[in-house]
Parts: C-alpha cells; structure tokens; sequence
C-alpha cells in the first residue's frame, strides 16, 4: 500500500495551526488603557463564521500536507491568510457594535499564532521556489499591495491601533516624513562623506587605523549616551553661530539626531567601501593602470563597480540600524515614530505603542527586502 | 626601437634595476630571463612607466618615454600580465575593447576590431564574445588578455609571464600561437619569463638577468653555444645543447635538391623535430614541403648532424 508523503514541516505547522482557535482570539477593553478581556472567536464572530473557520483550518492543514508544489502553497497560504485578516477586521466590528465609544478591540494570542504560523509558512514556501530577484521583487510588490489594500479598504479599522491612528493621523504623517528624513537623511550624508573616506584610507594605508579605530569607538557609544553629548556642543553652536539657530540647529530636535545617526552610519559604510578595494584583484588594478587609465577611469570603470555589491550590503546594513535608532531620537525630540513610542509608554497605552512600532519595523523590512534585491541585482549575495 | 639607457631603479637603496643599457630591435621579440627578483619585471614595468626609474632613460623610437604623459604612453602600449587581469565584470568583448574605447574610436569600429582579433586567436566571435571571464578557460582567458593588449595596433607589446598560469599543454600550445602571430604583427615585443626553453622557442634575442643586470644579452643561437657567465650555462644546461641548438633552426636553413620516400617534414618545423622524425621513422632523409605541400626538396640526416657540431 502506498502512503502519500507527507510534507514534514507542514506536520509539525499544523499542530499551532489547528491549537490556535482554543487560544483568545481578542483583546477586549472597555477604554484604551482598561487592562484586555479575552474574547474567543465564537463570540466575536458567533458560531456559523467560527465553524466555517474551523472546517477552514482543518482543510487547510490536510491540504498542506499532502500538496507539495511549493507555487500552489503560495497562492493557498496567501488567500488564508488574507481570509483570516478579513475575519479578524469583522470580528473587532461585531465586537465594537455592542460596546461603549471608548471601547477597544485588538487581535489576541490564538490570532497571532494563526498569523504567524502562515507567515512562516508562506515563507517557506516561497523560499522553496527558488525564487530569482524578479520572482522577489513581484512578491514583494504583491505584499506590499496586499498591505496597502487592506489598510485602504477600512478591513481593519475596528481594530484598536487603528482608532489610535484616526486621531492622530496629522502627527502619523509628520512622523512619518520625520523618521525618513532621520534614517534616511544620515544615511545619505554618511554615503557622501564615507565613500571618499574609505577611498582615501585605502589609498593611504596610514590613515587605515586611526580612521577606523575612531569610527569603531563611535559605534560602541550607546545611542542615548551619544544624543546628549551632543546636545552641549550644538547648543552652544546655536546660541554662538549667527545663523545657526536659524537653520534649526539646536542642542536638542533633529540636529543632533541627525548628527548622531550620521556617526553610527559611517563605521559600517567605511569600513566596507575598504575591504570591497581591497578585495578588487591587484592583476585587474595593475591591467587598469597598464591600459592606460586614469585613477579616475579606473575609480568609476573598474573600482567603483566591483566594489558596488559590498557597499550595498554596507547600505542595507545601515539603513535597518538608522531606521531603528531613529526611534530613540524621539526622546530630545527629533520626531518620528519614536514619539509615539514613548507617548504610549507614558500612557500605558499598548496601542499607541504599537502605532510607532508597527511602521517603524514595517519600514526596516521594507526596505530591507529592497536592499536585498538590489544586492542581488549588483552580482552579490543577499543575507 | 626600445633603447635603454644606464636604465636603474633603487628600493631603499638597494639596486633592483642597475644601470642596464640595451636596444630592442623594432619588429623582434626580446625575451628577459631571470629567476625571481632578478629584476627583470621592474625593468618591465619601467617602459611602460608603472614603476619610474630612479635615474636613465627609456627611449621608444627615439622619444624618450619619460617626457610622454603617463596614459597616453600606456596606451600605445600593449600589456600582458600573468594571470591576465581581466576585468571580471565586463565581457570579453569590453574587455578587449579597452583601450579602442579610451582612445575615443567609434563603437562600430571597436566591435569590428574585436571580431578581427578574436578571429585571429581562433576563437569564435558569437561564442566567445558576450562572455564573461568567469566563463571563460585558462587557455581562451590567456588569448582574451592578448587580444586586449593588441587591440589598439600597439608598436610596442609587453607581456609579463603571460604563460605562467597556464597548465604545459595548453603553454606550448599558447606560445606557437604568439610565435605565430607576432610574424603578421611586427610589433615590438619585450617578454618576461624564468622559463630558459620558451625564451629559446620565442626570442629573436634573449637577455638573461641576474642581480639587476644583464649577464648576456644575445640571439638564442649564441647564448647556447658561447653561455658568457657560469649562471648563463646552467640555466640553459649542460646536457641535449646540440638538441637545443637544432630546435632554433628550421629545416629550411638545411633543404637541398633530391628525392625521399615517405611522410614529408614541413619546411618551418625545427631540425630536431626533423631529425626526431627520422631517429622514430628509421629514415635517413626526409622530403621537405611548405605549407601548401608543395614539395620543396629534402634534409638529409648528415646535414642535421653537421650542424649540432658546429
């Protein structure tokens, strides 16, 4: 008798997977500070959609197991997933429906583990189709439509972190112009002012030590530490410069932030843009020269190209720590998401939380995934 | 013409090049051999300026090299390193087309020039062109590097070790094909090697180095029948020199009017390849044709020995 194979991750999946409805489907609160009371699906959704999300888990978990071809698991784990997100948004509207204004809906336990075990799934999945940089950038892009339609469609709207956003919606945007100029305005400043730097260290084998030992020692100062040194130098620049102050230099805000971020950016960008010359071949350096051109020529010809990948990754690198780092800037008030970070925590308010931390890691996955492909794209390998 | 004059180069003192003096003639291919750091890739790389000399001249057809700027220099040169150093992001054709590109000539006219000179190293243009050198073999990379080199019609060709890398079959191989081609190019060309028997193969001249200078600096014939110096003799060795000199001529030098039976010897193989053939074939003469198998006369084995003795 022949027994079908059985896909072995999809065996040890479908253990949360079927387990996660036992689990608190919601978080219930009568204001958005109130500590949560579970809700599970049953009373949430009632029980004609609970079975029907039953019986819709159970084939599910059949079906995964005996499908092996990793294209069909895609598209089957997508539409779960996207079935249990919806479910999730009409869950928090019944549940809302009969409550007080202020009460607050968010997602529990047993939605999270759902959630996450067909995340890693779907993972694996797409990783089992050997995908090549088209294949990542059309699923990246489908993810990210995915996304974009769902918080457009209002699906989600009763859900707690959701209503946080509805009153705050002018600061989200603020922030969020904030956060990008932060991670990605040092980054670009740090780009600037490091690639000649390494060019030049490692042309001039002196400097190598010192550049780097300094650039290290920066690195190892905890970024707190590093916002309030500099608040003392910029603000006597601001209250000494004329026209500093005008230009928005102050000892606290988006100066030193920016300033700080800056530092922690050019360790790794250095340091890369250094060993990715030093790894061009000296036979390729010295045909270079032979052929006659010139250091320029050779900069932007030979050099610049080979070295790309290893900047890049120097790049992706420091765009994933700016990103996070600029969350702490929040605290001598650079803005950002980090404001609401820190709002939340003041209130004990979860969800407030979760509105500055949600984009901000959304953001570094972002953008993380582009600097992948982009790595790719440049003949280097992703990490 | 290369002329050096009391060419040297010092590292902290220490001579590396010393006061070297010597003319290249134009259209001949001057071998340097030498053990490692006898000098002999610095003097190399003096001519083409990627070391400057510390004091002495380098003159190429009179103008002396020093007063021409850097790149424009490099580029009338054609350089061919060891391990080639092709850029390993562009392809063969871009890498060929280096130099054509620097020096401004019109993209129709560098493809054209790349198709002539992949065709001229026997490889296949549509095959090879659109490679990159990761896909390429040792031998077809070699031939890319000296397609490169000879892309921009150089007067003067300059090749350090250009067949170190190569495994001994595919070497010999090699150098029949630079014997072969550098007799359509008359370019001038300067070659660096610590092997004795390619300089023997390839060189109209030969200098041996040692310590920064030249301890003989002779045509192949000369260098084996009167070794100057005591280090000259052992490179070339004391056994099979009748041999070795007998490799260096052609059989041509030895053809006369008669008749023979048998497999043919073509008139430009060497009279030890000759007399190989006769030893294997247990003929005493050979008939000799060119190479579109007209027949040309015969070399007899008493000529071949007549000549190792004298």
């Amino acid at each position: 008798m022949s027994v079908p194979r059985i896909d072995r991750l999809s065996a040890v999946m479908a253990l949360p997977l079927l387990a996660s409805p036992a689990l608190t489907a919601f978080g219930f609160r009568p204001n958005r500070i109130a500590p949560p009371q579970p809700r599970t699906w049953a009373e949430a959704i009632g029980w004609p959609l609970t079975g029907a999300l039953l019986a819709g888990l159970v084939l599910l978990a059949v079906a995964l197991l005996l499908l092996r071809r990793p294209g069909m698991r895609l598209l089957l784990l997508a539409g779960a997933l996207a079935a249990l997100v919806v479910l999730l948004g009409r869950g928090a509207v019944l549940l809302l429906e009969q409550a007080a204004p202020a009460a607050r809906v968010s997602p529990g336990a047993g939605f999270w583990l759902a959630a996450g075990t067909l995340l890693l799934l779907l993972v694996d999945a797409f990783a089992r189709m050997r995908p090549g940089p088209a294949a990542r950038a059309a699923l990246l892009a489908c993810a990210v439509a995915g996304v974009a339609v769902l918080l457009g469609s209002g699906t989600l709207a009763g859900l707690s972190v959701a209503a946080e956003f509805r009153v705050r919606a002018d600061a989200f945007h603020r922030a969020t112009a904030d956060h990008l100029v932060l991670a990605f305005g040092s980054f670009l400043a740090a780009l600037v002012f490091g690639l000649p730097t390494g060019l030049a260290i490692q042309r001039h084998p002196g400097l190598r030590g010192p550049v780097l030992n300094l650039l290290t020692l920066i690195q190892t100062i905890p970024s707190i530490a590093l916002f309030g040194i500099l608040i003392v130098p910029l603000a006597w620049v601001a209250a000494h410069v004329p026209g500093a102050a005008d230009a928005g230099i102050k000892g606290i805000g988006t100066a030193p932030a920016l300033i700080a971020l800056f530092l922690y950016s050019l360790l790794p960008i250095v340091a890369n843009t250094v060993a990715g010359l030093d790894a061009v071949p000296r036979a390729v350096t010295e045909a270079a020269r032979g052929m006659g051109m010139t250091e320029a020529r050779r900069l932007w010809w030979i050099d610049l190209p080979l070295t790309l990948p290893v900047i890049l990754a120097a790049a992706r690198i420091v765009l994933v720590q700016n990103i996070g780092l600029a969350t702490v800037g929040a605290l001598i008030g650079s803005g950002g998401y980090g404001t609401f970070i820190f709002q939340g925590i003041g209130q004990t308010a979860t969800d407030l939380i979760l509105l500055g931390v949600i984009p901000t890691v959304a953001l570094a996955f972002l953008t993380s995934s582009i600097m992948d492909l982009l790595i790719a794209l440049s003949g280097g390998q992703p990490q | 013409m290369i002329e050096l004059q009391a060419l040297t180069k010092t590292y902290g003192g220490r001579p590396v090049v010393d006061e070297v003096s010597a003319r290249f003639a134009r259209g001949t291919l001057t071998a340097i051999v030498g053990s490692s750091g006898s000098g002999k890739t610095t003097l190399l790389r003096m001519i083409n300026r990627l070391v400057e000399p510390t004091s002495g001249r380098v003159l190429i057809d009179g103008q002396d090299a020093g007063r021409i700027p850097e790149v424009s220099l490099r580029q009338g040169i054609g350089y061919v390193i060891q391990g080639y150093g092709l850029f390993p992001h562009w392809t063969a054709a871009r890498n060929i087309g280096v130099v054509p590109t620097l020096l401004g000539w019109p993209e129709a006219r560098i493809a054209a020039r790349v198709t002539e000179l992949l065709q001229m190293l026997q490889l296949d243009p549509a095959e090879i062109a659109g490679r990159y050198p990761h896909q390429l073999s040792g031998g077809q990379a070699q031939r890319i590097g000296v397609a490169r080199a000879l892309a921009a019609r150089p007067d003067v060709l300059l090749m350090d070790e250009p067949f170190g890398a190569l495994d001994p079959l595919i070497r010999r191989q090699a150098q029949r094909d630079l014997a072969q081609i550098r007799r359509q190019l008359g370019t001038t060309i300067v070659l660096v090697t610590h092997d004795m028997n390619e300089a023997l193969y390839l060189g109209d001249a030969i200098a041996v180095m040692r310590h920064g200078r030249f301890e003989q600096f002779d045509t192949p014939d000369r260098i084996i029948r009167a070794p100057a110096t005591a280090f000259v003799a052992d490179l070339v060795g004391e056994t099979g020199r009748a041999l070795r000199l007998l490799a260096l001529h052609p059989v041509g030098s030895l053809s006369r009017a008669g008749e023979a039976e048998g497999e043919p010897v073509d008139v430009a193989a060497s009279l030890s390849d000759a007399l190989a053939e006769m030893i294997w074939t247990g003929r005493d003469r050979l008939p000799v044709t060119d190479a579109q198998g007209q027949r040309l006369g015969i070399v007899t084995r008493e000529d071949i020995l007549a000549r190792g003795r004298e």
